[in-house]
């Protein structure tokens, strides 16, 4: 063996040790038992500058109450909405996941069999449906009379949807907007009780 | 835990000598011994040699005993100076303490890295602070000693010994239970034969012309100040203005970051940043920061023509070497770089780690686009490619724009920089740097959730470990964005510290540890094959760090009569030599 051999080998020799003494490097969520919680889903319309989609099949049909003044929204169950119908709007809340990875309920208003054709109702079913299979963005046109959509060219990606059950999620979004009793202030306050 | 097993990890030994050198080591020069004590843990046994004694002595250190000291560079330049072969393994409990403290220094009230402030933090009894200064002054007055000095000197070297016996098992108490501690210590302890090796070479330095600066360096220095203001029409004499300073801004079009108050930031770190992205920026920088704090006196430059000083391993959070800013050649300002000249008939090489950081964050978060786009070679410009910024096939010269964004981004991402920032840095709407960092995080997903592990496990655990065990603690004062990075640095600071390990095992004559990067000497004829060596043992340092991930280095060689010169330094040197020029005219 020449001494460049020799070298050579004790290199290796030297490498494999060190190399036995690394310190795993790889911080696998694993390891210190770290999991993203999901605490908040809002309910609102999509942003018109965010680019989305919406989940194929989790869907939820539903009465919604909006208190317009307040700037808020309610969801109530089949049974009391008899109570306030005047102020109930059927919907329809689809899980929709931004960009930047935020999942919000979407609730788009159902068209009513009592009412005539609303561009706007229509429009965001539309897009809804576009939206299951294309990053799109959307956007109010007042012109137009109902939304108008755009459709991301380039490749997006998949979305990343919450590891949550359909029904967790729910449960996170509503769960301090949902009327579930004869009692609730705001059907004291609808009825004109409070 | 016992002593006994806590010191377990030591058995391997046959011998465990604890030493201490005393010495005078005036600035540049190499330490000049004065005595030493030296006693086998287990036996008891002590050598003590006094001056001419210690010149004609072996080392008592025996080749295959373990040698523990305090500042290992220090011990082992005394053995360097003497002639005497390196131990062939190292415990450093300046090292230890400096692995056991790391972080939490504050939280613990610990001052420091010296032995008194380690003795102090355990408990630890030992020689008065002011009994221990004034020996310190005795030795440093120089020879001659007197009988008496000769006997108090020994006694009080022997009572830095003693400490030490009573140091190592306090240390190895709290760290032997960390994963194969004594093996990354001896590690540590490999290295800091390295940085004894650097500290005993030095670095080149032209010595004529750093005389002669000196000696008009007062005038040099007004000059400068006021041809640089005369140069920036943003001063009035040699104060800055700040309405002249907006004005001149506008003009410039760069966007200046600003305090919460709405005015302009003018803090030296601002400066330090600013003068980074914007070139133009660094001249006032250095009229307001660095002038008039540089004195070339303070560089420490020995007779040989040589700079020399204490490297400060492992002094750095990141674990990374914190030398002098004044007395390090690489210290002051870029320009006096251009001092660093090869002796007649050798040359130097400054050989860095190309994106060093990018590569291991690629290696060590598993990214493989990340990796791709590093082991393309150009990291930045694939970036945009993949983020669909730039189209496939694009090079340097036909989207140097884009490019140079992405480099902003890809370099400031590692450092949690955030849309503010980056839009300062890019001169750029906010919303364009919130679009590209929203592009990075989607085109490296990996790498982010990588980042956010690591912060999640530093947080949880209470502790950041690098490969080789360098520790990094976290207390209440820990801010989670101060971490982003710290795995890109420590890890990037073991790198560096294998590939001097490397280098001077394979015989490569190494000058200095700068940052990411080494310089080098040679023989003028030898140096090509000295570069290609030590790019081999880099390379192989990085495998080893990333767990199999190569990082190329480039290099730079200097042959004399040239000099070596940073190139963001070029300016203000020309600057110096014309105005030295001048003023050694006009003096003759």
């Amino acid at each position: 063996m020449n001494p460049t051999d020799t070298t050579a080998t004790a290199q290796h020799s030297d490498d494999e040790f060190l190399a036995s003494l690394r310190l795993d490097q790889s911080y696998t969520e694993a390891a210190v038992g770290v999991r993203k919680v999901l605490g908040t889903v809002p309910v609102r319309k999509p942003n018109r500058t965010d680019f989305f989609r919406v989940h194929p099949t989790h869907s939820l049909d539903c009465f919604c109450v909006e208190l317009k003044e307040e700037r808020e929204v309610y969801f109530i169950t089949p049974a009391l909405a008899q109570f306030v119908a005047e102020f109930c709007e059927p919907v329809r809340l689809r899980l929709c996941v931004s960009r930047q990875k935020v999942a919000f309920l979407w609730p788009i208003k159902l068209p009513r069999e009592d009412r005539r054709v609303d561009e706007w109702r229509k429009s965001a079913a539309e897009a809804a449906h576009l939206a299951e299979s294309k990053w799109i963005r959307l956007a109010p046109d007042m012109h137009l009379g109902a939304y108008q959509t755009f459709e991301a060219v380039a490749d997006l990606g998949d979305p990343v949807w919450p590891s949550e059950s359909w029904i967790e999620v729910v449960k996170i979004a509503l769960r301090d907007r949902r009327i579930d009793s004869e009692d609730h202030a705001v059907i004291r306050q609808l009825l004109g009780h409070a | 835990m016992t002593v006994a097993a806590d010191l377990a990890a030591l058995d391997r030994f046959r011998e465990v000598w604890l030493m201490d050198f005393e010495f005078v080591a005036a600035p540049g020069e190499r330490p000049d011994p004065i005595c030493c004590v030296a006693r086998e843990l287990r036996s008891g046994r002590e050598v003590r040699l006094w001056d001419e004694e210690l010149r004609a002595s072996r080392s008592p250190v025996p080749a295959d005993a373990l040698l523990v000291v305090y500042y290992a560079p220090a011990e082992l330049g005394c053995f360097l100076a003497l002639g005497w072969p390196m131990p062939a393994a190292v415990l450093d409990l300046y090292a230890e303490f400096r692995n056991f403290a790391n972080g939490r220094d504050g939280a613990l009230g610990i001052r420091g890295a010296s032995l008194l402030a380690a003795l102090a933090h355990f408990g630890l009894t030992h020689l008065d602070p002011d009994q221990k200064a004034g020996w310190r002054d005795r030795i440093l007055q120089g020879r001659p000693y007197s009988g008496e000095d000769q006997a108090g000197i020994l006694d009080y070297c022997a009572s830095d010994v003693r400490a030490l016996a009573h140091l190592l098992p306090a240390l190895a108490a709290r760290l032997h239970s960390r994963p194969k501690w004594i093996e990354h210590a001896l590690l540590r302890g490999r290295y800091m034969r390295a940085v004894a090796t650097m500290e005993h070479r030095g670095v080149p330095v032209d010595a004529p012309l750093l005389h002669q600066l000196s000696a008009h360096w007062e005038e040099i220095k007004v000059e400068l100040i006021h041809t640089i203001c005369a140069d920036y029409p943003i001063f009035e004499g040699t104060s800055l203005r700040m309405a002249l300073f907006e004005r001149w801004l506008i003009e410039q079009g760069i966007a200046w970051p600003r305090t919460e108050s709405g005015r302009l930031s003018v803090s030296e770190d601002n400066f330090k940043t600013m003068a980074k992205a914007h070139p133009i920026v660094a001249p006032i920088r250095e009229v307001r920061d660095s002038l008039a704090k540089l004195r070339l006196t303070d560089l420490a430059v020995g007779r040989d023509g040589r700079n020399r000083t204490m490297l400060s391993p492992l002094r750095a959070r990141s674990g990374r070497n914190a030398p002098s800013a004044s007395r390090f050649i690489f210290g002051p300002s870029v320009w006096l770089r251009s001092l660093i000249k090869p002796e007649p008939g050798r040359a130097l090489a400054y050989i860095d780690f190309s994106s060093q950081e990018i590569g291991i964050a690629a290696a060590l978060s598993g990214d493989s686009a990340m990796l791709r786009a590093y082991q393309s070679g150009d990291p930045y410009l694939a970036f945009a490619v993949d983020a669909g910024l730039a189209p496939a096939g694009a090079t340097k010269a036909t989207h140097k724009a884009v490019r140079d964004r992405c480099k902003a981004l890809v370099l400031g991402t590692l450092y949690g920089m955030q849309e503010k920032t980056l839009a300062g840095n890019l001169n750029a709407p906010t919303a364009e740097a919130r679009a590209l960092l929203q592009a990075h995080r989607r085109t490296y997903s990996r790498f982010w959730q990588w980042s956010q592990a690591a912060i999640d496990t530093a947080m949880l655990r209470g502790h950041l470990d690098t490969t080789f065990g360098w520790r990094l603690h976290i207390t209440g004062d820990t801010k989670a964005t101060s971490l982003l990075n710290h795995p890109m640095q420590s890890n990037g600071a073991e790198m560096l510290r294998l590939a001097c390990c490397f280098l001077v095992d394979a015989g490569v004559e190494l000058c200095a540890p700068v940052h990411d990067a080494v310089l080098i000497e040679a023989p003028v004829g030898e140096m090509d094959a000295a570069v290609a060596e030590a790019q081999r043992q880099m390379r192989r340092a990085a495998r080893i760090v990333t767990g199999g991930v190569e990082i190329g280095t480039e290099a730079e060689i200097v042959r004399y009569p040239d000099r070596y010169s940073d190139p963001r330094g070029v300016d203000m040197w020309r600057r110096v030599v014309a105005l030295l020029d001048r003023l050694e005219v006009a003096a003759a």
